[in-house]
C-alpha cells in the first residue's frame, strides 16, 4: 500500500518503519525541518518532506491523490484533525487514520467523519483497567 | 414613488438577551466579548492563558472560563449547551476550526462563525456548515479599496448570495431618484452617503454628484444592475 504519515516525531519514525519494514511504499510530511533531517538519518531514506500536512498543495505534492491510507499522528489534535478533514475534502481515495492525544477527541472525530481514530491513551487506559480486574479476581 | 416594504432582517432589540461563547481572549476575542456584552447579551470567553482575560478590563460582566475550547468538558463547563452563537478566535487556524466544528456538530450550536487567516482553508471549511471570517481577504480587500478609489466597488460581507456594492454617483445620473437606481426585488439602495453624512433614503431622494450610494444587490442581477447604473459612475 502506498502511506502517506503526517508527523515525523517519535512516534512518526517508529510508524513509518514498521510500516517499511512491512514493505509499504511511505512518504512522511514534517513541518520542521530538523526533525525530517533526523528521520531521514535515522531511516536511512529519503521519504521525509518539510512541509503543513494541513496545506492542500502540500498533501497533493506527497501524492495524496493515489495514496491509500493518509495517517495523522502529531502531537497536536487539532492539527491531526485538519490534516484528515483536508484529505477527505480533496482527495477521493485515501482513508484516514488519526491519532488523538486527548481521548475526548476521539468520539469528535468520528462524529467529524475520520476513518478511523487510534487514542493511545485510551488503550493504555484500557490495559490498566484490565489489570486491575485481573488482580482483584 | 416610495414603495414601502417590510425588511426581511429581523433584528433583535437588546432586550432579548442571548447567550454568547467566544473562544480565544487576543485582540480580536476581547473586543468581540465586550462589544456584545455592551449591547446586553451574556458572555462568556475561554482561554487557556489567565493572562489574556486581562484584556476584558475590570468591569467585564460576563465569565470567564481557563481552558482550552478543543476540549468537550472545557465547552460544557463554560455553557456551550446553552449557547445561542460560538465565535472561535484563537491564533491557530486549526483550532478555530476545531472548536468551531465541536460546538456545530457536536452541541449543534445553531450559529457558529470561526476566525480562519488561511484564505484557501477559510474557503473550503465553508463547506463543514461553518461561517468563516477570512482577516487576511476582508483586510486585503478594504486596503485595496482605499488605494484604488475605485468608482464602482463590491463590498466584504461574509454571505455569498448577495453583493453589496458602493459606486460614486457622477454627473449623468445626477437627479435620478432612489427608485431609478433600483431593479425592485433584485436590489436596494441602503445608503447615500453625501458631504460625509448617511443618508438612508426613501425612493424619491435625488442624488447628486459626488454621492456614494451602497446598494445591496442579488448576484443574478449583478450585470443588468451595472449596465442601469453605469452612467451614474463617476468619471474618473
Amino acid at each position: 500500500m502506498f502511506i502517506i504519515v503526517v508527523g515525523g516525531g517519535k512516534l512518526g519514525t517508529y510508524l513509518t518503519r514498521a510500516l517499511m519494514e512491512a514493505r509499504h511504499e511511505v512518504v512522511v510530511i514534517e513541518k520542521s525541518e530538523a526533525k525530517a533531517q533526523a528521520l531521514a538519518q535515522n531511516l536511512n531514506s529519503e521519504i521525509a518532506q518539510v512541509g503543513d500536512g494541513c496545506d492542500p498543495l502540500v498533501l497533493e505534492e506527497a501524492g495524496a491523490a493515489r495514496a491509500d491510507v493518509v495517517i495523522a499522528d502529531t502531537g497536536d489534535d487539532e492539527d491531526n484533525l485538519a490534516i484528515c478533514l483536508v484529505t477527505k475534502k480533496r482527495f477521493a481515495k485515501p482513508r484516514t487514520i488519526a491519532r488523538v492525544n486527548n481521548p475526548k477527541n476521539k468520539q469528535i472525530f468520528e462524529e467529524l467523519g475520520i476513518d478511523s481514530v487510534v487514542s493511545g491513551t485510551e488503550i493504555v487506559m484500557n490495559m490498566v483497567a484490565q489489570e486491575v480486574n485481573r488482580s482483584r479476581t | 414613488m416610495a414603495r414601502k416594504r417590510p425588511l426581511d432582517l429581523s433584528i433583535r432589540s437588546s432586550e432579548t438577551s442571548m447567550k454568547y461563547l467566544i473562544v480565544g481572549c487576543g485582540r480580536v476575542g476581547s473586543t468581540l466579548a465586550k462589544r456584545l456584552a455592551r449591547a446586553g447579551h451574556e458572555v462568556t470567553v475561554v482561554d487557556e492563558n489567565s493572562a489574556s482575560f486581562r484584556r476584558l478590563g475590570r468591569d467585564f460582566p460576563g465569565k470567564m472560563v481557563l481552558g482550552t475550547g478543543i476540549d468537550i468538558d472545557v465547552m460544557r463547563r463554560a455553557g456551550v449547551e446553552e449557547a445561542d452563537g460560538v465565535a472561535t478566535c484563537t491564533e491557530g487556524d486549526n483550532r478555530n476550526i476545531m472548536a468551531a466544528l465541536i460546538a456545530k456538530k457536536h452541541f449543534k450550536v445553531k450559529s457558529v462563525v470561526a476566525r480562519i487567516y488561511d484564505p484557501a482553508r477559510a474557503a473550503m471549511y465553508r463547506d463543514f456548515g461553518v461561517l468563516t471570517i477570512c482577516p487576511t481577504t476582508v483586510g486585503a480587500h478594504l486596503m485595496s479599496n482605499a488605494l484604488l478609489q475605485e468608482p464602482y466597488r463590491k463590498l466584504p460581507y461574509e454571505r455569498h448570495d448577495v453583493e453589496v456594492i458602493e459606486f460614486v454617483v457622477g454627473d449623468a445620473l445626477a437627479g435620478r431618484t432612489v427608485d431609478q437606481l433600483t431593479i425592485p426585488g433584485k436590489t436596494r439602495v441602503s445608503v447615500v452617503v453625501r458631504n460625509e453624512t448617511s443618508l438612508i433614503p426613501t425612493g424619491d431622494l435625488r442624488v447628486q454628484p459626488g454621492d456614494r450610494v451602497v446598494a445591496i444587490v442579488e448576484p443574478s442581477a449583478e450585470t443588468e444592475y451595472r449596465a442601469l447604473i453605469s452612467p451614474a459612475l463617476a468619471a474618473r
